[in-house]
């Protein structure tokens, strides 16, 4: 009688629209964030404050042999529909279906793209998007390490026939240029289906020190789910005629390129909207080959998920020159400002801002000013006057440098440390990189530098109460411009970064336990140990999360990520001084429940130096963000966890793997 | 008497065998080896083209040169072997390794050779990383 009555409740949830702002829906996880709007909440209490500690590993399932070789940093966040899951799995992204309750291998498809999928864009990936028509179609997108776009049917695996070309749309076509070299471009996040379209985004090469102005650009294209017909391009470089050409001086649009979205998408399905963080034109460092304002790059972009028209855009930075392209996910969340009910969307910043808008019309929740930066002096250069800062909410981290920012541990340190510091130009945020050596200086000191603050991971957002938790790193970094050797590049200037200091200037090593000498003395350093005798140079916590109430803008509380990592805590000039709080220079990957925030010590943005992660996953108190419980994981969180619920239980699951262990996921739950 | 006449000989092979980067120490068939390892392993970190990348130097140039003048070839090829790819470390052959090293030193515009770069830890000790021409 009771498994009757239930099944009209059922077939009206069936029925709706999975709503955007209110977390993964009846105890799935059908989008890469949770649900379209990538809160990575989900309304499931079975595992709570009382329970937590009870957690076990239930089963692994592990990527090694998929691919030519093992995935060690698997960035994948799983789907599940139907007591499913749904991943990509090993360098190859191979598309795996498993049982949810054991993690039973159910399905396998391999695409070999031959040449095509050897040397992508981006090795990288996070997963797949799910789509459902509600009465049994169901089927799973993947895009490519080559960038084809493919639909499969998620009962079987097999390619859905009725699909572009037997289940494959290349996605190199329809670019605006007459050759797309393979590798060029690809996508490392997945595509995002509103309603009946498909959107997809893209990851191009990174732009350091590029070849050429000259690049591929990175447009966002939408495709009808069912026929994977092309019904719209939004182009990210406005062309002649379009709103924003104009920022685009010199005729640059003609030939520059990347501004593609590689972070994972957000969507609205009641709208009907799609929310695109766009990337940064070619040429990280150096934008004279790409005057003015150059609209749409490092802008929140929301398009019609339909037609792909603009409905509203904000650029977060104008002609970026620091690499401080929309790295995270928009999260959507409907908040309460002053007794006035609005339907928000919040976007993290690798520099450690947080912009928030309503996200039907686009107006700044809180007021955002332009206010006047540090303008560039390397020749060839024009940087924005101007920079959009929120005046809500805080920074979530450090930004700007100063002596201030610089450890103090004891006082010969802190000298050190100073001494390191002067060799660089020190200033506010948007302080411009200098051509290195520049009246006395070798480089720009950033911080947030490009692969500080917040990136992919983003935050997770509570839908009920409306709190995003955010997790960054307080990452420091020199830069400088050099004369590009006209042999390698047209750029006129590249970005440097890495590799050694000046002459005369500390060593950068990594004193690393447990290595032989020659090892010890060879091992790249982490990025952060700039400062006196291989130590970070900028004082701790080097990574935190930070929780901000949406509802005021005012932030809650912030706890470091863990203590000290273990190249820092064997330091023999720490020795004796409290590291508990130092934080690990790593970014948790967070995902909240109804009752507990969870995440671990993190990876890196890329293949962690050793130490710099951790194996401890933790679940927070969300009001005070106390540890309520922690445990020890085989290896490194890569990717951001999930949970779902099947046959009664809840389940946790995660992508782990370090440097020499490959790849798996782990599901926790209670026993 | 014989065995001075061993050591004097081994001496002086020695010192016939110690060479430059200048000197065409690989060959360009290994360095396009190299080049098809370097796009599986080493691109995604150091650029598509050795420009270095968020997290990795570049594999030439001043950065380059400023780092690894005044050492050898074999120093180059041991921290390959050892540190790279820094997410599986340890995992390529020292003939990969080898192949490496060329597409380094032909990157540096350090000229070709009729031989590959030899694998063995002497030969590569006795290469001499210095400054281009």
């Amino acid at each position: 009688m009771s498994r009757n009555s239930s099944l009209p409740v059922l077939l009206i949830f069936a029925a709706l629209p999975a709503l955007a702002q209110h977390g993964a829906a009846n105890g799935e996880w059908r989008f890469y964030g949770g649900d379209a709007g990538t809160t990575k909440y989900s309304a499931l209490d079975q595992i709570d404050a009382s329970n937590v500690k009870d957690l076990k590993i239930v089963w692994q399932w592990k990527s090694q042999n998929f691919g030519r070789r093992p995935d060690f940093n698997w960035e994948v966040t799983p789907l599940m529909a139907g007591g499913n899951l749904y991943f990509t799995a090993g360098t190859r992204r191979d598309v795996i279906a498993a049982d949810a309750a054991t993690g039973e291998t159910l399905w396998v498809y391999r695409l070999d793209e031959g040449a095509r999928g050897v040397s992508p864009a981006r090795v990288v990936n996070r997963g797949l998007a799910y789509w459902t028509d509600g009465k049994g179609d169901e089927r799973i997108l993947l895009i490519s390490p080559g960038y084809q776009l493919v639909e499969l049917n998620a009962k079987t695996g097999l390619p859905i026939p009725t699909f572009g070309k037997n289940g494959l749309i290349d996605l190199t076509e329809g670019l605006d240029r007459p050759n797309v070299k393979p590798g060029s471009i690809g996508a490392s996040s997945p595509a995002i289906v509103v309603r009946d379209t498909v959107i997809v985004g893209a990851a191009l090469l990174a732009g350091t020190a590029p070849p050429s102005k000259e690049n591929v650009p990175g447009y966002i294209r939408g495709f009808d789910v069912k026929t994977g017909k092309r019904t719209w391009t939004f182009h990210t470089i406005a062309q002649p005629g379009e709103f924003g050409h104009e920022t685009w001086e010199n005729g640059s649009w003609k030939y520059t390129g990347n501004t593609g979205a590689w972070a994972p998408l957000s969507a609205d399905e009641e709208l009907g909207y799609v929310y695109i963080p766009v990337e940064m034109p070619t040429g990280d460092f150096y934008g004279g080959s790409h005057p003015g304002d150059n609209l749409f790059s490092d802008s929140l972009v929301c398009l019609d998920a339909k037609t792909g028209k603009r409905v509203w855009h904000f650029q977060l930075v104008h002609h970026d020159v620091w690499d401080w392209d929309i790295a995270a996910p928009p999260a959507l969340v409907d908040i309460t400002v002053d007794g006035k009910k609005i339907k928000a969307v919040a976007q993290v910043t690798k520099q450690a801002l947080t912009f928030v808008f309503d996200r039907v019309t686009g107006k700044p929740v809180w007021p955002i000013e332009e206010k006047p930066v540090p303008q560039s002096d390397v020749p060839g250069e024009k940087t924005s006057p101007t920079q959009p800062f929120p005046t809500k909410p805080a920074p979530f981290d450090r930004i700007g440098t100063s002596i201030d920012d610089l450890i103090n541990f004891t006082p010969e340190l802190r000298a050190e440390a100073v001494k390191i510091a002067n060799q660089f130009k020190l200033g506010p945020l948007y302080t411009p990189p200098i051509v290195r050596d520049t009246n006395g200086k070798s480089a720009t000191l950033l911080l947030p530098a490009h692969v500080g603050g917040a990136n992919w991971p983003g935050g997770a957002v509570d839908a009920e109460t409306g709190v995003l938790y955010v997790a960054s790193v307080t990452q420091q970094d020199p830069l400088a411009l050099t004369v590009a050797d006209p042999k390698r590049s047209d750029m006129g200037y590249v970005g440097g970064m890495g590799g050694p200091p000046r002459p005369g200037a500390p060593a950068r090593v990594t004193p690393v336990g447990g290595d032989d000498s020659e090892q010890f003395a060879m091992r790249p350093a982490p990025k952060t140990n700039i400062g006196p005798q291989g130590l970070p140079l900028i004082a701790p916590p080097w990574g935190r999360i930070t929780a901000i109430d949406l509802n005021t803008g005012d932030h809650l509380w912030m706890v470091p990520n863990g203590d000290a990592p273990d190249y820092v805590k064997n330091h023999p000039a720490m020795k004796g001084i409290d590291l508990s709080k130092a934080g690990r220079p790593s970014r948790s990957l967070l995902m909240v429940t109804k009752t507990l925030l969870f995440g671990g010590d993190g990876n890196n943005l890329w293949a962690s130096p050793a130490g710099a992660g951790g194996n401890t996953f933790r679940a927070y108190d969300k009001k005070t963000g106390k540890v309520i419980h922690e445990m020890q994981l085989p290896a490194m969180t890569t990717g951001v966890p999930m949970t779902y619920m099947v046959k009664g239980r809840q389940f946790i699951v995660v992508a782990i793997g370090a440097a020499g262990v490959p790849a798996e996921l782990v599901a926790l739950a209670l026993p | 008497m014989v065995r001075a006449q061993f050591l004097l000989l081994s001496a002086c092979l020695l010192c016939l065998a110690a060479t430059s980067v200048r000197d065409g120490v690989y060959s360009k068939a290994q360095a396009a080896r190299g080049k098809v390892s370097y796009g599986q392993d080493c691109a995604k970190c150091h650029g598509a083209n050795l420009e270095g990348g968020e997290s990795a130097p570049p594999l030439f140039g001043p950065e380059f040169q400023t780092k690894w003048t005044g050492r050898t070839a074999g120093d180059l090829f041991n921290l390959i072997l050892k540190t790279m790819p820094t997410d599986d470390p340890g995992s390529l052959s020292r003939r990969q390794c080898a192949d490496l090293v060329a597409v380094v030193l032909e990157s540096n515009d350090y000229p070709a050779g009729p031989k590959d770069l030899d694998s063995g830890a002497d030969a590569l000790a006795a290469i001499h990383i210095e400054p281009k021409k």
